[in-house]
């Protein structure tokens, strides 16, 4: 490889106008806990795509961590088999192709405690710098179980392979500007950590700190794939690219949101795990609070990590944690019990294999939120999700308030529907307004018709891959899509305080809805309490 | 014509387009609808017949009165709608339009062909298509119109996307009065993109007319009688005659991968002082046997005329020179720049190879020389297609003192389709492609022959003359502010 040079850095000239995004720097990907079930399904097969559609450095290279003792043949042959299986582009179809993406692979058996494996792996990746001319950039990507995060980080700081001087992260845009540094070490060092962040606010803030006695906020990526989804950036352009929706996006004419998460599947393989967390850690802390803040936020100042983000977490420190008292009012759980899904009979909660017969972990929540500030002081978000509903289904409803006057009096008040705004996220992704239109006839008789954009049926493509985007991003150092340290501590915080509350009420008496149905009685008596139904979606 | 709505097959129906109804049905050879990517549900295929009669269909597209063409399609949704309601959909058909595509064909037969290669980006771009096509029989044929919506089924098994199809035919005569059937049909406020797949359109009627509408022209240079004289044209013509009209070319699109492998070689900071120290670049690009004679170097000059634009590479008076050679058939292209005190040559240089494009690039090579001490090793940098089937590409480097470093990448050919995905994507003006295109005008303009024949490649020809009444007609004028998609 050739010689770094010490001459100044200019942005590359030839880069310019191209319309594929930006390729990162060359750079090696350290991906602990390699041999587990996202490497291979997810993160292998993610990687590979991006390398076979040029959206990686020609000399980007991966060094795998894992426990497991494996020779290089193995370990290449493992990877390919993965690869094979999930990506969409098939090593075996160009073996070519697939020879250079192996030709960057390697592997580092250690135990995640052990010193000597980093001193291993540090030598290792000095060797493929030298060899491969990857300038000492490094991506730490923690694919392991969450109890190993601290030991890592720790490591990775006494070995001496986080702290370059911490470079000045580049703009969030994707446009990565490098400064004019002479002489110095301009290359960089990021970490990916993947959910769970935690399982409570202590915790959380423990991992935190944890992590920052080694890197710099800027070189922390925590992910939270619903953001790499297509659909949820589309919130932002739906927001933010229509000048028509930010005069009525307010209290002034917004009566409430509904968020739902509804998922016709049980726990299915993840019994250990979920029966430790439950519904309102393994969703609502995380990817619906994510919701609620791209929906409320004000407009950021750019499209950009920090603007982005500051926005969000001030929608966060909005929302006041709830009083033990307030918990009562404010949430439901719920746990399912056998029924029936699409026709077919479904087991209980309890009767789920590696589920104990007499837990009491919630399978659906609901809450509502306000949000304390002058844009929504006094509309309430409703959030709900639920395993085992009768369909899957995420969307948000804005619904705002109906017609001040009930002008047309062949029609009863009580049959004006307001209108609704819903923003389908999944299956099928749209945007629908519902309002009201005249009846064919003589009289003026309304009924409510649906306006829908389906985005599946205007635009007939498949989203790209959540993980694809997000590690492209972390790459390129764009940490917009990424959660950020006071965004995790606030989402903790007033899930922590649901938590609280709860183990002080005495939990209810589970199961307390049937499989297939759309969760327990008290839901729905919950949300009437405010005049309120939740959509039948 | 009389207003009314000709039903299928009934009598006084245009002759042209359908009329010469059959029952090969889907999946006969040629048919634009593929199997596969046929709706379950109403789908009204294509069925503009070519004159040699080999692509004939049932389920004629409805000829219609120019003049009643938006009705007709209001009833053909309606038709599309109860199709869908008969099935069981609980969706109502959904008629999102993104942009109009007005596509030029000169025959029946290309056509087929171009509506061939829409189809299969409905999904994308769901457009109102406006085909203009000549009959090539009947030159006193007079404007003429027909109907269609297309439904294309996802190949995932999503819902199916409609596009709206109309077809404004007329014969080598009535040419001139196309542009007048067009402008009517275009979805108010949506961009309009023109296609014209075949040739050079600056000097045609329908373009000519149509050109104030238009916010985007796309053009194929590998298909120019004459690429260098038109490419020499365009390159000044389209700044002084329709400025506001933003032009592009799917041989650039055919460009861009080889612009993202070769700007990868400079992504690493330590790497971009070499684009400094160039000191020559040798292109190859394919000469294909079935098109033996007709030598297009459109792409290797915008290859080379983006080099030399974005790495400020300067021309100069006949910097373009033909070098004939006992060896090959084909003259080498040889031009000279400069950067500051640094020469650069650029040789273009045909190779004999099967491709699917006349004048696709085979490959690049930029070569630093080494210099003086203290400064930067030599080196070269080449992306080189490989020899095998399988669709790959070798990039190398080697430099001075180190061992070379080689990588094998996907390089899947680009269909027609995808090409015009991509062209539809932007609405504005390339300014990239606009700057390469200056600098190719200047080389072309800078021609030096140094041999002693004419080279017989090498014809500069500006088409079909125009009328004085003609190059008098305004062009170029503004166009209204064009509302960008998501994302765009």
């Amino acid at each position: 490889m050739v010689t770094v040079l010490g001459t100044p850095v200019v942005e590359n000239p030839l880069r310019f106008g191209l319309r594929m995004r930006r390729t990162p720097e060359p750079c090696v990907l350290v991906l602990f806990g390699i041999t587990g079930d996202l490497a291979h399904r997810k993160l292998l097969p993610a990687l590979y795509n991006l390398s076979v559609e040029r959206r990686l450095p020609g000399n980007f290279s991966l060094v795998g961590v894992a426990r497991r003792p494996l020779s290089h043949e193995d370990f290449i042959n493992g990877v390919k088999e993965s690869v094979e299986k999930y990506a969409r582009n098939k090593p075996s179809q160009r073996p070519g192709v697939w020879a250079s993406f192996a030709q960057g692979l390697s592997y580092v058996q250690s135990n995640f405690d052990d010193p000597e494996g980093y001193k291993k792996l540090a030598t290792q990746l000095e060797q493929v710098d030298q060899e491969r001319g990857t300038l000492g950039n490094r991506l730490y990507y923690l694919s392991t179980p969450p109890d190993a995060y601290p030991v890592i980080v720790q490591n990775l700081g006494a070995a001496g392979l986080a702290n370059t001087r911490p470079v000045a992260s580049p703009n969030g845009n994707g446009s990565n500007i490098h400064q004019p540094l002479p002489q110095t070490d301009t290359s960089w060092r990021r970490i990916i950590v993947e959910k769970p962040f935690g399982h409570d606010l202590p915790s959380a803030q423990q991992l935190n700190r944890q992590i920052s006695e080694v890197f710099q906020e800027d070189q922390i990526y925590r992910i939270d794939h619903y953001l790499g989804k297509e659909t949820v950036q589309n919130i932002l352009v739906f927001r933010f690219a229509n000048g028509i929706w930010e005069p009525i996006w307010s209290r002034r004419y917004i009566d409430s949101v509904q968020i739902t998460v509804a998922e016709s599947l049980g726990v299915e393989d993840r019994a250990s795990y979920y029966d430790n967390a439950g519904a309102l850690r393994d969703m609502l802390q995380n990817h619906m609070m994510q919701l609620l803040t791209l929906v409320a936020m004000e407009p950021p100042t750019a499209f950009e990590a920090q603007s982005v983000r500051d926005e969000k977490a001030k929608v966060l420190r909005a929302i006041k944690p709830f009083t033990p008292a307030e918990v009562a009012q404010n949430t439901i759980r719920g746990q399912y019990g056998p029924g029936s899904i699409y026709g077919k009979p479904v087991p209980g909660y309890r009767q789920e294999q590696g589920v104990p017969p007499d837990s009491e972990t919630e399978t659906y929540v609901a809450a509502r939120f306000f949000v304390d500030n002058w844009r929504w002081s006094g509309v309430p978000f409703y959030l709900r999700h639920g395993k085992r509903l009768p369909k899957r289904d995420t969307e948000i409803a804005i619904q705002f308030k109906p017609a001040p006057l009930a002008l047309f009096q062949a029609t009863s008040a009580d049959e004006l529907q307001p209108n609704v705004l819903v923003l389908h996220i999944q299956p099928d992704e749209g945007i629908s307004i519902k309002f009201e239109s005249k009846l064919p006839g003589q009289e003026i008789r309304l009924r409510s018709v649906d306006m829908n954009f389906n985005y599946g049926a205007s635009f007939g493509v498949e989203s790209s891959d959540a993980y694809e985007r997000l590690l492209s991003d972390a790459m390129i150092g764009d940490s917009t899509l990424f959660t950020r340290r006071d965004e995790v501590e606030l989402m903790w915080q007033l899930a922590t305080s649901i938590l609280e509350g709860w183990k002080r009420i005495p939990p209810p008496t589970f199961p307390n809805y049937r499989a297939g149905s759309w969760g327990p009685a008290v839901a729905d008596d919950f949300i009437a309490r405010d005049g309120r139904t939740w959509r039948r979606v | 014509m009389a207003d009314t709505i000709n039903a299928p097959g009934a009598p006084g129906a245009p002759g042209k387009p359908g009329a010469d109804t059959n029952s090969n049905g889907l999946g006969s050879p040629g048919n634009p609808v593929p199997d596969d990517m046929a709706s379950a549900i109403d789908v009204k295929p294509y069925t503009v017949a070519d004159h040699d009669n080999t692509t004939v269909d049932s389920g004629a597209a409805i000829p219609v009165a120019v003049d009643y063409v938006e009705a007709q399609l209001v009833e053909l949704w309606r038709d599309v709608a109860m199709a869908a309601q008969a099935m069981g959909g609980s969706q109502s058909v959904t008629t999102a339009q993104v942009l109009n595509l007005v596509v030029r064909a000169k025959s029946y037969k290309a056509a087929n062909s171009h509506v061939e290669a829409i189809e299969l980006i409905t999904g994308r771009h769901p457009s109102r298509v406006i085909v203009a096509a000549t009959d090539q029989e009947d030159a006193e044929m007079p404007v003429q119109a027909w109907v269609s919506i297309h439904c294309q089924l996802p190949p995932s098994g999503g819902r199916q996307v409609c596009c709206e199809l109309v077809t404004v035919a007329a014969g080598s005569e009535s040419e001139r009065r196309m542009a007048a059937a067009i402008i009517p049909l275009l979805l108010p406020d949506l961009p309009v993109f023109c296609w014209w797949p075949e040739g050079d359109p600056f000097d045609e009627y329908v373009f000519r007319n149509l050109s104030d509408s238009l916010n985007r022209l796309i053009v194929d240079s590998a298909h120019f009688e004459s690429p260098e004289g038109t490419l020499s044209k365009m390159s000044t013509q389209l700044k002084t005659q329709w400025p506001k009209l933003a032009v592009t070319d799917i041989n650039w699109g055919r460009l861009t991968p080889w612009r993202e492998m070769v700007a990868g070689f400079f992504d690493a900071p330590n790497m971009r002082p070499y684009l400094d120290r160039i000191g020559h670049v040798n292109i190859e690009y394919a000469l294909t046997p079935e098109h033996h004679g007709h030598v297009n170097r459109a792409q290797a000059l915008l290859l080379a005329g983006w080099l030399a634009s974005r790495l400020g590479w300067e021309t100069a008076d006949n910097i373009y020179q033909l070098i004939h050679s006992e060896t090959s058939p084909v003259p080498r292209a040889h031009l000279t720049l400069r950067s500051g005190k640094r020469n650069i040559t650029v040789d273009l240089n045909a190779v004999s190879r099967k491709t699917d494009t006349p004048g696709d690039i085979y490959s690049i090579r930029l070569e630093v020389p080494g210099a003086q001490p203290g400064s930067i090793p030599a080196a070269n940098f080449s992306v080189s297609l490989t020899d095998r089937e399988d669709a790959c590409a070798v990039m190398r480097v080697e430099s001075e003192g180190s061992s070379a470093t080689e990588r094998t990448i996907q390089l899947q050919p680009l269909t027609e389709s995808d090409l015009l995905d991509e062209e539809l994507e932007v609405y504005s003006h390339d300014v990239v492609y606009e700057d390469a295109l200056s600098v190719v005008g200047a080389f072309i303009r800078g021609t030096k022959h140094t041999s002693k024949s004419t080279p017989m490649s090498h014809k500069v020809s500006s088409g079909e003359p125009i009328s004085a009444a003609q190059a008098q007609q305004p062009r170029g004028r503004p166009q209204g502010p064009i509302s960008r998609g998501p994302g765009g």
